[in-house]
């Protein structure tokens, strides 16, 4: 199962670079490593130990294919596009950040304002407003089951969600991957309620993260 | 009116069978697209109402262009711009990823650049304080750490060029060591030399420089001429190849074994004190532009050299015209090539690659109004990046190339290789060998056809290749099976340009 979910970011990404018949990546702008971490950072608490350095001497090459680098000896980018390496680092981060103590705690509720979105925040539950100033309501929360939310409300979560990541239906559609950003939507949603009752809220808003995390629309322009 | 209509029709289809870029973004998708390219990052919910809001309005334009002028002044395009320097020096980009966010607050990003030597200052100063381009090869002011032994080891790599006694005073009067107190007072200061000092030039008088690209004796800053090329006047210093006939490899044979019976050994020793480095006819090709530019940067190996040293910058126009400027050190050489038309052009085409895209074609004539924009706004990078982003075809959505067009671009990627080692030959009436990237090859249809003929002729691709005279046989490069195949379906389908016209009838076939 965990190979498959490795996989299928990977195929999504190839997916979308064989939609274009471009000149290898060159239409495709990456954002650097760095960048990457700023996005991120914009709406996920990040931890220390998301800088995808792997601190072992002889690992300059891996850490530059991993984080979209120029090699130093050719001034040529080591990797063409996002590479395996990118994705894990990728959702290892955004795992990370949806570690139980983390989420939930004070800096971690105002990034789950930017992830949600003000209307979803504000729709889903109006207790949720009063439980920003409480980490055990929070926890709580977090702690429901997917399929107890109302399509409604699940609908309402994945598109603020969609919204903080990948941008308004129009500027989805204007990068050209996505012909129906409904449909995406609901595929997403789909694709939730499939992983079964014991799916609980922090598992779906995580594996929304990850999924959208790593689809071109972020990571480039 | 039918005529009328139809002529109508066939314009559009013309313009529109030529223009790939033919459609705008949209303007919020505009907006993502510039805040990505010039910070990195999307805008904040609080961004995308303040953009709504606009729009609402019937501001978008305003706003758009309030942005711009924004992010172009932020950290993070500073900290982008710095980067994509440091990969045209081909130096170590590993970022600073602290892995920790504040809320989204994006006010702490400055905190990602970590000064750490003369040439980070240098550069995050023309970024982030909209200096001109043009200082990153005649600035003459450093700031250097003292604070560990790398501080240690910039210091002194300046010093030598201060205190050396031998030095004519005046160049000592004016020259000031004073404490900067921008991160700890006594772990920083600043070191500047006169504004006329022939010693110093920018990035390339500092330690990381010299370390990056350490030279020998036998060398003499070959290495850091070639380097220096390669940045700002975009010459790539291909090794030349040599002519491959019995004459020339008897020559070289006898270059490596002479004939020590018919020589006596005064000869013999006088002989090998020559240095016939570089002096070859096909190393000349390169080797005429590196030794004069490579004599001045002296005796600087790990420190500035004291005195300056007298060169040249010499190398052959875009125009034709052979340039031969004789200067009496680094500083004069740098000041040099910022006045050179290929200086401009270059540094343009860097930022054009960097903010508008590689693959995004630009003509010629485009490129010459470029470089007077570039002029006019002073080469300063904010200002330049700032027009930049609001071109065209910045803001073009990219469409699907057709067959044709990416045929062209996929041929061009491998006769890139060929103009690698015939750029530097005289040009001739004959086949254009340093052009070869530069679609349509002619004007007019017989040459176009005469120009194709021959490139089939030398290569042999409608043949099976056993005829080919190019590449050499003794080249460091070889055409692969794909790239024959490449080559071919191009050729056959009329070697269509950029665009997708066909420069000759195609023969067709595969």
């Amino acid at each position: 199962m965990k190979k498959i979910l490795l996989v299928l970011p990977v195929l999504l990404l190839l997916q979308a670079s064989q939609s274009h018949a471009s000149f290898d990546e060159d239409q495709r702008r990456y954002l650097t490593g760095e960048e990457i971490v700023w996005s991120l950072g914009q709406l996920l608490p990040l931890t220390q130990d998301c800088n995808g350095i792997d601190g072992s001497m002889n690992s300059q090459t891996t850490n530059d294919t991993k984080l979209g680098l120029d090699s130093a000896i050719t001034g040529k980018p080591v990797s063409s596009g996002p590479t395996q390496a990118t994705i894990q680092w990728i959702t290892s981060c955004v795992q990370k950040a949806f570690s139980q103590s983390n989420i939930c705690q004070e800096s971690g509720q105002v990034h789950l304002q930017a992830l949600l979105g003000k209307e979803a925040l504000a729709l889903v539950d109006a207790p949720y407003q009063v439980a920003m100033s409480d980490d055990s309501i929070c926890y709580s929360h977090m702690s429901e089951k997917w399929s107890t939310w109302t399509p409604e409300h699940q609908q309402i979560l994945i598109k603020g969600m969609v919204l903080s990541f990948l941008g308004p239906d129009s500027v989805i559609m204007d990068f050209g991957l996505i012909k129906n950003v409904d449909s995406f939507r609901q595929a997403l949603l789909q694709d939730l309620n499939a992983k079964g009752p014991a799916l609980t809220v922090q598992d779906a808003i995580r594996i929304l993260a990850e999924n959208l995390s790593i689809r071109d629309e972020f990571l480039s322009y | 009116m039918k005529s009328f209509i139809k002529i109508a029709l066939a314009s559009c289809l013309v313009l529109g069978a030529t223009n790939v870029y033919a459609a705008n973004l949209q303007d919020e998708s505009y907006f993502y697209k510039i805040s990505k390219a010039l910070r990195g990052v999307a805008p904040s919910a609080a961004e995308r109402s303040a953009f709504e809001e606009a729009a609402s309005k019937g501001q978008t334009d305003q706003f758009l262009q309030v942005k711009i002028q924004e992010f172009t002044k932020t950290p993070q395009f500073a900290v982008k711009l710095k980067q994509k320097v440091d990969e045209l020096f081909y130096f170590n980009t590993s970022p600073n990823l602290p892995g920790t966010s504040v809320a989204g607050q994006t006010s702490n990003y400055d905190s990602h650049f970590i000064p750490q030597s003369a040439y980070d200052n240098l550069v995050m100063s023309v970024a982030s304080n909209n200096r001109s381009w043009d200082q990153l090869l005649v600035d003459k002011t450093y700031q250097v750490s003292t604070e560990d032994n790398s501080g240690d080891n910039e210091s002194n790599f300046y010093q030598i060029a201060l205190t050396d006694t031998s030095t004519p005073q005046s160049l000592l009067k004016s020259s000031l060591i004073t404490s900067n107190s921008s991160y700890d007072p006594s772990t920083w200061k600043s070191i500047v030399f006169p504004e006329g000092d022939l010693r110093v030039a920018g990035t390339i008088t500092t330690p990381r420089f010299f370390g990056r690209f350490a030279n020998t004796a036998l060398n003499k800053n070959r290495r850091r001429a070639s380097t220096v090329f390669r940045i700002f006047l975009c010459d790539a210093m291909t090794p030349a190849v040599p002519t491959h006939d019995a004459a020339t490899e008897a020559g070289n044979l006898n270059l490596a074994f002479p004939d020590h019976k018919n020589f006596t050994e005064g000869q013999i020793r006088q002989q090998v004190t020559q240095d016939v480095h570089g002096q070859l006819p096909d190393c000349r090709a390169c080797h005429y532009k590196l030794d004069p530019m490579g004599q001045t940067f002296g005796f600087s190996a790990a420190s500035l050299a004291p005195m300056p040293a007298p060169g040249a910058l010499a190398f052959h126009g875009a125009d034709n015209r052979n340039v031969n400027i004789p200067v009496k050190g680094l500083g004069e050489l740098a000041q040099r090539i910022t006045e050179q038309p290929e200086y401009a052009s270059c540094q343009v085409q860097h930022f054009w690659n960097w903010y508008v895209g590689r693959d995004v074609f630009v003509s010629k004539t485009r490129q010459q109004e470029l470089v007077q924009k570039f002029d006019q706004l002073g080469r300063k990078p904010q200002d330049f990046v700032a027009y930049l982003v609001t071109t065209p075809e910045f803001r073009a959505k990219s469409e699907n190339l057709t067959e044709d067009q990416l045929l062209s671009r996929k041929a061009v990627s491998i006769l890139q290789n060929c103009v690698n080692c015939h750029q530097n030959e005289p040009q001739s009436g004959d086949m254009k060998y340093w052009d070869l990237t530069s679609l349509p090859y002619a004007d007019t249809p017989e040459f176009r056809q005469y120009a194709i003929d021959r490139l089939d002729f030398a290569l042999d691709i409608t043949g099976d290749g056993s005829k080919r005279i190019m590449p050499p046989p003794d080249s460091m490069w070889k055409l692969s099976n794909d790239d024959y195949q490449v080559l071919r379906k191009w050729i056959l389908h009329g070697a269509p340009d950029f665009q997708g016209t066909l420069q000759v009838p195609a023969r067709g076939g595969q």
